[in-house]
Formats: structure tokens, C-alpha cells, sequence
């Protein structure tokens, strides 16, 4: 079987208000899985329904496997250093990007029903306003030139927007003290295991020393293109191309090598 | 768990995860459907595995 039915939820509503209205229904269903996207927004909201209904949270599935009662659900853990499985005979809510996946189409009509968002008594929304946002969406990005600690201020960021737009528009991505600590990025740029994940098919990455909490973002990119003036720094262990040179006189060149490259 | 009773949660746009549904044996996934934009009874074209 496949979908049966949809329920429509469109008002806009906060992730405990969410969070109580997903409790009724699951309740009302009994439903044993949930899968649910990846998202700030749901990060939140499930993280407060499965506390609720005391049911377990497995984030980045990568694989399903039903046995009778038993559930076998594999993810990428341990920073995206190791593919887990476990086994589940209760309720569980499962998350993962939704382009993991492709849905098998077979024709069916469904119901469709529209649900009401619960609201909280304790808790009025006051005003709701739209975060002010750039352009930016690196998780769907193919090409990303990622900035690190090695640049010595600000301004010299340019360097890597310049080389990003000689690629023909990639995406920056950066490391967590840019975006976090230094503050020369908005967090839509932060790539790690509290940043963003990406998989593009070429990332290449400015004066990153590679923590594994940066490299937990980015394992998944086809390309890796690494450059750092210290041999030693681990990203050179976690790359297929490594550039061991000042960034201040490689990157220039490089982006002067592709201009001249691209206009033949 | 038998027939699992599966609950899918995205938009119109980002139905992948009923691809994850559809692995379980013969699972009843019921579609819950975020958001102004798309038409639900799109989602009768995933109705079979």
C-alpha cells in the first residue's frame, strides 16, 4: 500500500504548537512510524513530540528494513563516521533529507482532510515575521567554495567569492568560528555537524584545518579539493585533491588560471 | 509491528520520504501535507508500491 491519505496543515504555526497538534494526531492513528525532513524548524518540533510520547528520534536515515515486528533502520552516526543499525519494536520518528529517497508511483485516489493546529493556552503567538535570508541554500548546492580560519580578516573573503564566481556561481560554505565566533558569514553558510550538510559534486575548501565536525558536513561531496599552507592539517587526509601553499598566493592564481581557462 | 501505520510529514514538493515508507511491508502511509502551496490529491500518484 502506499498513500492513503493526506492531511492538510497550512497555517503557519510554532514548532510546541506543532509539536501538541502532531501528538493528537499520532495519538488518534497510532501510527508506529514517523518520518519526518530535515529542518531547523522540525529539529525542534520532534525532538519536543518524541520527548512527549516517549518514543525514540533517529536522525539521518539512510536505510529501512522491516522483519515482522521488527524495524532495522540504518543511519549515518558517530558524526557521519559510521553507518549505524539498529533494531526498533516500538514507535519511532525517523529523519532524513527527503531526496534520499525516490517514491515508488502507482495511480490511487486519496482522502484529504484539513487539520486545525492545536494551540497552547500557556503560549500566545504575538507576531510572527518572516527571518530575513539571502539567497543562499548550500544543502542543494553542486558547487562550494568553503572559507576557514586561515583568512586573516574579513575582507579578504573576496579572494574566495571571486574564485566561487569563476566557477560559475558556487555557493560559500565555511567553517564554524566564521560563521559562529567571527561572525564573517550568516549561518546559512555554516557547513559542519551543527552547520549545514552538503553533498556537492565539488567542494573545495580555503584555510580549513578539517575538524571532524566540519569534515561531518561535508564527507557526502563527490570532489574534494583542499587547500592549506600546513601539511599537517587532517583535511589533507579527508581530500582527493590537496594543496599544500599559501592561500594568498594560490587562490588568486587559481581563480586567474580558471578565467583565462573558461574564456577559450 | 505487523503492517506498520506510517506517517509521512513534508510538502508537496519534498515527497521523497514516502520512498522511505514505501521500504516497510505493505505499510499504510497516511501524508501529512505542510504548507499553502500544492494540491494533496497530487499525492494519489504514491497510492501503490
Amino acid at each position: 500500500m502506499g498513500v492513503a491519505k493526506a492531511y492538510i496543515l497550512s497555517a503557519q504555526i510554532d514548532e510546541a504548537s506543532f509539536s501538541e497538534t502532531l501528538v493528537d494526531l499520532i495519538n488518534a492513528n497510532n501510527y508506529s512510524v514517523i518520518a519526518v525532513p530535515v529542518s531547523k524548524f522540525f529539529k525542534t518540533a520532534i525532538a519536543i513530540t518524541a520527548q512527549k510520547l516517549s518514543a525514540p528520534l533517529i536522525v539521518d536515515v539512510i536505510d529501512l528494513k522491516q522483519s515482522g515486528n521488527v524495524l532495522e533502520v540504518t543511519y549515518n552516526g558517530i558524526g557521519n563516521r559510521a553507518q549505524v543499525t539498529v533494531k526498533v519494536t516500538d514507535r519511532a520518528f525517523l529523519m532524513a533529507p527527503p531526496a534520499r529517497f525516490k517514491p515508488v508511483e502507482k495511480a490511487t485516489a486519496i482522502s484529504t482532510e484539513t487539520l486545525q493546529p492545536k494551540a497552547i493556552p500557556s503560549i500566545k503567538v504575538v507576531s510572527t515575521e518572516e527571518k530575513p535570508k539571502g539567497k543562499v541554500r548550500i544543502e542543494d548546492a553542486e558547487l562550494i567554495v568553503s572559507v576557514g580560519r586561515g583568512f586573516k580578516k574579513q575582507d579578504d573573503l573576496k579572494l574566495a567569492f571571486e574564485l566561487a564566481e569563476v566557477l560559475g556561481g558556487a555557493e560559500i560554505g565555511c567553517s564554524r568560528p566564521i560563521a559562529a565566533d567571527l561572525k564573517w558569514l550568516s549561518e546559512d553558510h555554516w557547513v559542519g555537524l551543527s552547520g549545514h550538510k552538503v553533498r556537492p559534486k565539488l567542494y573545495v575548501a580555503i584555510g580549513i584545518s578539517g575538524q571532524p565536525q566540519h569534515l561531518a558536513g561535508m564527507m557526502e561531496s563527490k570532489t574534494v579539493v583542499v587547500i592549506n599552507n600546513d601539511p599537517n592539517a587532517p583535511f589533507f587526509k579527508n581530500c582527493d585533491y590537496g594543496v599544500v601553499e599559501d592561500l594568498y598566493k594560490f587562490v588568486p592564481a587559481l581563480t586567474k588560471r580558471l578565467k583565462e581557462l573558461l574564456k577559450k | 509491528m505487523g503492517m506498520a501505520k506510517v506517517l509521512v510529514i513534508g510538502s508537496i514538493n519534498d515527497t521523497g520520504l514516502i520512498g522511505l515508507a514505501q521500504k516497510l511491508e505493505s505499510p499504510e502511509i497516511h501524508y501529512l501535507l505542510l504548507g499553502t502551496g500544492g494540491d494533496a490529491t497530487q499525492l494519489g500518484k504514491y497510492g501503490g508500491r
